[in-house]
Formats: structure tokens, C-alpha cells, sequence
């Protein structure tokens, strides 16, 4: 059985037109754009809550909607989880009626996470007797997001579940939903228009621009198309993508005690971060910004700088005023973006050909994080 | 209590019997007349809104000799009531309490609709993508978050029933002991040679009880609030 969603959908808001088709696999996928792209509309139309002009969507387990043939299940009848962006608890029950609400109303035959579990996860035992009310944002969003993961969905829908949190809580929720996703086998869409989030819990990412698909594909790919870049920068509220970078994905091969490093290589490229609490063989999620590269002439063999490879320049952009983009070949695989002064780019007559040694002076890495424990257990460490 | 007369504990007990069956009567219309008029949109919605409320403008005395008509032991309706069941409410006091409740009516359905339109659609909305039908939400989501409106609702219409008068005494008459209310005790107190002092008795009664009722639906509607909501201590 194929664990896609076939997704096709129309409709026209006043100005506004929406039109999309594309197919929603396993894992966890980011819809990003900016506010008033239509992102929450494109969840509103799947969830049922509201009827698209025309549309289509079909699941393994049959048509959920078929306008032209006058097919639109209940939203009851889908199968498909909603985290909405507040909460939406009810406040007449407690955190526990609240958790196990759904589970009541789906066929118990469907498989599901434990309540122990979600709850473990989540971080939820001690809040369980607690009414809504009294629970600050990032623990009403945290019974939100069990709350949907109990209901046993097949697909789960969240729109912006953490914009209305700090960034520290936002740190401290992300992780939970890729373990659950992961645990559970609950395919994700995401909407969100935060990079930051995209790049920390995404695997496919589909941008959406004005009510039409920009892109899509694999977050990494999609993220580094430089045709995207000014469209990322606008369209994020997190800054990471106002800056231009490259994404990688790396394999964490080594860890160096003494010196406290890890090794992590993407597609021969071979890099040394601070060490990494993950064991080897791990995915890792980097970020390379153009800001961080340096360019020189001859192999820098006398630096502090760990990070040095060897590329073909591929060609040569303007910035900022006084700043130059260089895009570097480093492998058939790697492409990476430096940022450098117009005044360097004449002093070392750097031309597209020209072979130069790169030096990274840092790397971020924005996943890995990914299997921290619940904040409980962190206190009692 | 030994300070109130047999006549005065009869027009109690007509005018609390009269009032709860009306409010029995009235609650599910009301409930139904309160979701169709805050949830749906259709033609001729404007009219039966008037509808509702055409009791609060209209005479009582008008709408009782309307029910007289239609419900009379002549009238249309009755008439084939009485010919099939051998019924007749009118001048009985199940014929009052009829009465009563529909110029109860506007008072309850205003207060359920106001609390039914302040319930939020989103939460509702959740509750379907948790898998729960139509049904399910109203019982589980909806009745709960209305419950201080439902109270407050019937208890105006309750309150409202006891104090009726042109109606009732138009349709179900002022037989003591049947159909003689508070209100239509009152008014004969005051046809007799120095009643006054019955008519006023008769009237501080009646203030006592409506007070008790709106005092008590209040206190209730304020503690369903907090048991409900999660009160911050």
C-alpha cells in the first residue's frame, strides 16, 4: 500500500487563487511562504473544514474528496490530525479529557501511540489534572500536539504550532515532534514560515508563493536553488534564510575526545565540528553560511582555521554593495556560496575557472538535536 | 407556614407548577429555535427571528386570545383534538403553562443564542479533526460550553412564566385552585372591597420567589463557570 496522499486543489478567495497539486509522502513535510501564501487554506481544504471550488485528494484508504464527483468525506471520517497555531483546547476539561479526547471517537482498531508515551514524551504527567487555563503557551501547545498524536491519525496537519512561543521554547518543542513523527510513523505537513524550523524538522519541503507551488523536493535541494534565495529571505520569520548559505547533509563518522571535535563528511567533504552528543553514523543537518567562507590562492597551511577544501570557481555575483557571492565547485555534489569583498575579489583576480582553496570558519548544525530527552529528564541529570 | 393563608399557598402552588411546566415545555424549542437562529442561514431567517420575539411586543392578551382560538375547545386545532383525544387545555393548567411558555419564549432563546454564538467555532472545528461526528461535538464541545446560557435561559423563562398574566388569564382563565396564579390572585385581590392588603401580600410573595430564582441561577451559572474552566487560585 502506498502511504501517499494524492493532493489537487482550486479555489478562488476574492483576489486570491489557490492552485496546487502535489503528493504527501512518509516523513515530515515543511509548506513554507510567506503570510498569505494560503498555507493554512491548503490544510483547511484537507482536514474537511472547508471546501475547495475544486479539488481531489486521495489516501490508500480511498477518496477523501472528489468535487467533480461530488465526494466529501467528513472531517471525522479522515483520518487527519490538526495541531492548529492556538492550542485549541477545550477549557470545560482537563489536560487528560483533553489528551484522550480523541482517542474516544476513532475505530480502536486503528493502531496507535500509548498515552504513556506521548505523555513521557511531551513532558505531560505532571500537568495532567490541570485545567487549559492555567497552563502558560508552550504547555497549552504541548497538549495540543499529544492531543493529535492520541487521536491515532493517519496524517497529521500543523499549521505553525510554535509561532506564538519564544524561540527557547520553540527549541524545546521541536525536537518532540520528530521523535513523535518518527516513533509513531505519522506522516507531518508542516506550515511554517520559519527556516529555522524547515531546515531543524523537514525532510521534503514544497514552497508555496501567492497561492502557487514555487518548488518542491528534498529540504536540502530545494534550499540551496540560489533562484530561491531572495524568496527564502523574504519569506522567513526567523532570519536564518536572509542570508545566503548552503545546506548539507552530513554523516557524523568520529568523535575526537581529547580535542572535544566530531567528524562529520558530506559527500566527501570532510568536516570537523565541536563534538556532537550523537553516535556515529547519525544524520546531521548543516548550514553553511557565505558569510563564514573565505577564499585564498594558495592551501592555507598555517591557520587556526580546521575546515580547508579545495573548488573550481563556478562564478561570481554581486552582493551587498562592496560584496561579491562566489560560487564555489567543491565536488559534483557540493556546491557551496562564500562572501567576499569586491576588493578581495580583484586582489586575487578571482575569475569563474579559477582554482582556489576555501577555509570555513564555522558550521552550523541545525539538526541533531533531534533526540535530546524531555526537559524533565534533563533537570534530573 | 402558618402566616400564609390556604388561598395564597394555592396560588403558589398553581403559579411554581404553571411556571415549571412551561419551562419543561419551552427549553428544547428554545435550545432548537437558539441553534437554528445563531448556526444557520436561510431564507426567511429575518421572519422567524420576529417570530420569536413577537410574544415580547405583542399584547399577552392578544397572544392568549390567539391560543384561544387555535386551541380552543372551537378552535381549529382544538377542536380536532378534542373530537380525537377528548382534550382540552384551555382553561386548564396545563393550558397556563402553555401559555406562559410561549411568552417565555423570547427571554430563553435569547439567552441560549447569546451563549451559543460566544461558544468558539474553532473549538468546534477541533473536535471534528479528533474524529468526533456533528453530534458528538454539540454534546461534548458545544452543550458544555453553553451550560451557564442553558441555566440562565430557563431560569429567566421560569421567572418570566410566573409573572404572566394576560395570556393566561385570556386562555386558561382564573379558576382558584386550577388556574389562579400569583398575578391573576393578585388582580382579583384587588376587584374585592378592601383586598389591598391580600393584592400586596400577593405581591411581596411574588418578588421574593422571582428574586430567589434569578439570585440562585446566577450563583449557579458563576460556579459552573469555575468548576468548569479551572478557576487560578
Amino acid at each position: 500500500m502506498s502511504e501517499t496522499l494524492s493532493i489537487a486543489l482550486k479555489h478562488q478567495e476574492d483576489s486570491f487563487c489557490l492552485d496546487v497539486a502535489f503528493e504527501l509522502g512518509p516523513g515530515i513535510t515543511a509548506l513554507f511562504g510567506p503570510s498569505g501564501a494560503g498555507k493554512t487554506m491548503i490544510l483547511d481544504f484537507l482536514a474537511g473544514l472547508r471546501k475547495p471550488d475544486s479539488g481531489h485528494v486521495t489516501g490508500p484508504l480511498g477518496v477523501m474528496l472528489d468535487t467533480q464527483n461530488r465526494v466529501d468525506m467528513r472531517p471525522d471520517q479522515r483520518g487527519i490530525g490538526y495541531v492548529f497555531q492556538h492550542g485549541r483546547l477545550f477549557p470545560h476539561l482537563t489536560v487528560e479529557e483533553n489528551l484522550s479526547y480523541g482517542a474516544k471517537w476513532r475505530s480502536s482498531d486503528r493502531q496507535g501511540p500509548a498515552p504513556h508515551d506521548v505523555f513521557q514524551i511531551l513532558g505531560l504527567d505532571t500537568l495532567l489534572h490541570r485545567h487549559p487555563a492555567d497552563l502558560s503557551g508552550g504547555e497549552q501547545q504541548r497538549v495540543a500536539i499529544g492531543r493529535a498524536f492520541l487521536s491515532r491519525p493517519d496524517w497529521l496537519l500543523m499549521d505553525e504550532p510554535l509561532s506564538s512561543l519564544d524561540t527557547p521554547r520553540r527549541l524545546e518543542i521541536l525536537p518532540f515532534i520528530d521523535e513523535l513523527s518518527e516513533r509513531f510513523q505519522t506522516p507531518i505537513l508542516y506550515v511554517s514560515h520559519n527556516a529555522d524550523e524547515v531546515l531543524r524538522l523537514a525532510d521534503q519541503l514544497i514552497l508555496l508563493e501567492d497561492g502557487r507551488m514555487r518548488d518542491q523536493g528534498p529540504v536540502d535541494t530545494v534550499f540551496n536553488k540560489r533562484e530561491h534565495f531572495a524568496f527564502l529571505g523574504r519569506a522567513d520569520a526567523s532570519g536564518q534564510a536572509t542570508e545566503l548559505g548552503t545546506i548539507l547533509t552530513a554523516r557524523l563518522t568520529e568523535h575526537d575526545m581529547p580535542f572535544n571535535l566530531s567528524r562529520v563528511v558530506a559527500q566527501g567533504l570532510s568536516l570537523w565540528i565541536p563534538r556532537l552528543p550523537r553516535p556515529i553514523g547519525a544524520e546531521v543537518r548543516l548550514r553553511l553560511s557565505a558569510s563564514d567562507i573565505a577564499i585564498s590562492r594558495a592551501k592555507p597551511e598555517e591557520s587556526s582555521i580546521l575546515n580547508t577544501f579545495e573548488a573550481e570557481i563556478l562564478e561570481i555575483s554581486p552582493a551587498a554593495p562592496g560584496q561579491a557571492h562566489v560560487g564555489l565547485r567543491v565536488s559534483d555534489a557540493i556546491e557551496l556560496w562564500a562572501q567576499i569583498t569586491d576588493r578581495s575579489v580583484t586582489r586575487l583576480a578571482l575569475a569563474p575557472g579559477a582554482k582556489i582553496w576555501g577555509a570555513i570558519k564555522s558550521v552550523a548544525v541545525v539538526t541533531g538535536a533531534a533526540h535530546a530527552p524531555p526537559p524533565k529528564q534533563r533537570h534530573q541529570a | 407556614m402558618s402566616f400564609l393563608t390556604p388561598a395564597e399557598l394555592e396560588a403558589i402552588r398553581v403559579s411554581l407548577q404553571v411556571a415549571s411546566l412551561s419551562t419543561v415545555i419551552s427549553f428544547f424549542p428554545a435550545l432548537a429555535l437558539a441553534w437554528v437562529l445563531a448556526r444557520r442561514e436561510f431564507p426567511g431567517k429575518t421572519l422567524l427571528d420576529a417570530l420569536v420575539h413577537l410574544p415580547l411586543v405583542l399584547p399577552p392578551v392578544a397572544v392568549g386570545y390567539g391560543l384561544l382560538v387555535l386551541l380552543g375547545r372551537n378552535g381549529a386545532l382544538g377542536h380536532l383534538l378534542y373530537e380525537t383525544f377528548g382534550l382540552s387545555i384551555a382553561f386548564t393548567w396545563v393550558g397556563a403553562a402553555f401559555a406562559a411558555a410561549i411568552m417565555a419564549l423570547p427571554l430563553t432563546v435569547r439567552a441560549m443564542r447569546l451563549s451559543l454564538e460566544a461558544v468558539d467555532h474553532k473549538l468546534e472545528a477541533a473536535a471534528r479533526t479528533l474524529g468526533a461526528t456533528r453530534w458528538i461535538v454539540f454534546r461534548t464541545i458545544t452543550l458544555p460550553l453553553m451550560a451557564p446560557g442553558l441555566v440562565s435561559g430557563a431560569v429567566l423563562g421560569f421567572a418570566r412564566a410566573l409573572g404572566e398574566f394576560g395570556a393566561t388569564i385570556t386562555f386558561a382563565g382564573n379558576i382558584e385552585g386550577v388556574t389562579q396564579t400569583l398575578p391573576t390572585a393578585i388582580y382579583t385581590a384587588q376587584q374585592i372591597p378592601g383586598g389591598g392588603a391580600i393584592a400586596l401580600r400577593l405581591a411581596l410573595i411574588s418578588f421574593v420567589i422571582a428574586l430567589t430564582a434569578l439570585v440562585t441561577s446566577e450563583i449557579l451559572a458563576r460556579r459552573m463557570r469555575q468548576q468548569r474552566f479551572g478557576g487560578r487560585p
